[in-house]
């Protein structure tokens, strides 16, 4: 009676086993055993597929620092083109090999004398630094070439991290963003001040 | 020996609780090692936030906020908080509208625009934390869908904002300063029953003289109900009918009821002072066609000549498309052991059938002895 038990008890260790390697084999790939997979992205609300099951993430972190500060030019600002920069890192332990991106959004440089934005803020590109983390084989995010122009109030995608088909991230992703403005001749001396707001956001909503 | 009907029920429910809680653990392993590899060691607070994960309920983690429901629904769930840095912080939080960035996609406006749709229907229980590094939190909000809310899909945005920090000092006459907000947005979907409408509509297309690269705008609208994720070209003819641009298309979401004013670049050649006539032709959302012609003029002082640009990159990403480069070490090694113990399973019973083949041959044998 006792082999006979045993033997029942390592029978139902052995299906719940295989039960629970199917579901974590399933989960692993982002796709369930019980639900059609999606179309791609976009089709959020197909009827053809589950909406829960198709948007999956591992459990994990995707955040950033980044400076409080833009480093502006050292001398103060020039009547022409002024440069300026600041660092950013990004942080993602998904695991996903999924991608991100930051949106930038700004209305200017505020001049003293009217106390409206006067002096449009441009970002020019991004310098990535050195990838760093387990198991992360990622090449840095890239610039999107289409934000050449000043950023306006409405928040435009300016940095991209892609997914790579031979990477799993878990990277702290530093880059340092390059931007401009143009001072105009005869511009009242004072304090200029603006904001930049970086957005962080997943790729995962297919927008 | 027969197995009385309480007792098979009493097997059965044992043998349900070790399947749950075999279940249980492993997600719970396969969790625990997935979880946070990369740390930020740089003495400041990095917060991120996610949806809630209540296993019996999702199955599995949520990157983004996605409901199917109705029109005067409320729905209540949770945002879950934590600060995965090396020092003590204090982040906002806040719902927000989505709109269509110019360049397409999802974007998220700022704290003090007006909030009409998903945005005004989110109420925070708490609207600001401060963690510890390490700490989490959870933060429960509840969605009041209005009673006549338009049918299909709506996009919103949880956003996690950290304060200003201290202003840097700037030295000469001009002095500029320039502050970094950083902010972590959360998409929220609501997907609405009722007709479902699929229409763009073009309302234009201008010479965009402000860009410092020479581009055209083109004036898109989304009037439907749906994301809508065209992609076609954009051809410019000058008045002799010769084609200067075929500018490949390829669009982000646009958001229903929302418009923009699309960049496209001019490729190569810059175009010259005068009239020309631009040509899109879009296709959407399967069998949906969008072909839209006008004219618009390239006015003096003309934009200096560009040679090209670099090529543009893809708004649309593939998840998974190759399952194992996502693979870590851990998940390779728990892949194993689940390999392992399913060869197991199955050695055991070809054993079992082995056996019970030998048996019955061996009685087959006695039956025949005996006859």
């Amino acid at each position: 009676m006792k082999c006979h038990a045993l033997k029942m008890c390592a029978l139902k260790v052995g299906i719940s086993l295989l039960f629970v390697g199917t579901m974590a084999i399933t989960t692993l790939a982002g796709q369930s055993a019980f639900a059609a997979p999606c179309a791609g992205l976009g089709t959020t609300f197909d009827t053809t597929c589950s909406v829960h099951l198709s948007t999956y993430f591992p459990a994990g972190a995707l955040a950033f620092s980044s400076d409080a500060n833009a480093t502006m030019p050292t001398n103060g600002s020039i009547a022409g083109t002024n440069l300026f920069q600041f660092d950013t890192t990004v942080f993602d332990d998904r695991g996903s090999a999924s991608g991100w991106k930051m949106q930038a959004a700004s209305t200017g440089l505020v001049s003293p004398a009217t106390g409206s934005p006067a002096i449009p803020l441009s970002l020019t590109g991004i310098t990535p630094g050195t990838a760093s983390g387990a198991s992360c084989g990622n090449t840095g995010p890239s610039f999107d070439g289409t934000v050449t122009t000043p950023l306006t109030a409405t928040a435009s995608t300016y940095v991209r991290l892609t997914p790579s088909n031979t990477t799993a991230f878990h990277c702290s992703d530093p880059f340092t963003s390059l931007g401009s403005y143009i001072i105009s001749a005869g511009s009242p001396a004072g304090t200029y001040q603006g904001d930049i707001t970086l957005t962080l956001v997943n790729t995962a909503t297919g927008a | 020996m027969r197995t009385s009907i309480p007792s098979f029920f009493a097997s059965q429910w044992r043998f349900f609780h070790l399947l749950v809680g075999v279940l249980i653990i492993t997600v719970l392993v396969l969790e625990a090692l997935g979880a946070g590899v990369t740390h930020a060691t740089d003495g400041k607070a990095h917060f991120d936030i996610e949806p809630i994960f209540v296993p019996y309920r999702d199955m599995r983690p949520r990157a983004n906020f996605m409901y199917a429901s109705s029109s005067g629904a409320v729905i209540q769930d949770s945002i879950h908080v934590k600060n995965y840095g090396s020092a003590p912080g204090t982040i906002d939080i806040y719902p927000v509208d989505a709109i269509t960035s110019q360049g397409s996609g999802e974007a998220f406006p700022r704290r003090t625009d007006p909030r009409r749709d998903v945005g005004a229907w989110i109420t925070l229980s708490r609207q600001q934390v401060t963690l510890n590094p390490g700490q989490s939190q959870d933060i429960p909000f509840s969605l009041r869908i209005p009673d006549h809310a338009r049918p299909g899909q709506h996009l919103g945005g949880l956003i996690a904002e950290a304060p200003v920090q201290q202003q840097s000092s700037s030295k000469g006459a001009i002095q500029a300063i320039v502050q970094i907000h950083i902010r972590k947005a959360i998409s929220v979907f609501i997907n609405l029953p009722g007709t479902i409408v699929k229409k763009l509509n073009a309302a234009g297309v201008s010479y965009d003289e402000a860009s410092s690269h020479q581009r055209v705008l083109i004036a898109l609208a989304n009037t439907g109900t749906q994301f809508l994720h065209p992609s076609g070209s954009l051809k410019i003819t000058n008045a002799a009918g010769q084609q200067l641009q075929n500018v490949p298309l390829k669009l982000g979401a646009l958001l229903p009821q929302t418009s923009i004013h699309y960049p496209v670049f001019m490729q190569h050649t810059a175009l010259n002072p005068g009239t020309y006539t631009a040509t899109l032709n879009l296709a959407y959302e399967g069998n949906h066609k969008l072909n839209y012609s006008t004219s618009f003029v390239v006015p003096l002082p003309q934009v200096p000549k560009i040679s090209s640009l670099p090529p543009a990159i893809s708004d649309l990403v593939t998840l998974n498309a190759d399952f194992f480069s996502t693979l870590t070490p851990w998940h390779y090694a728990m892949g194993i052991c689940l390999l392992f113990c399913m060869l197991s399973t199955l050695l055991f019973w070809i054993q079992k059938l082995y056996k019970l083949n030998i048996n019955r041959r061996g009685n087959f044998k006695r039956r025949n002895r005996k006859q």
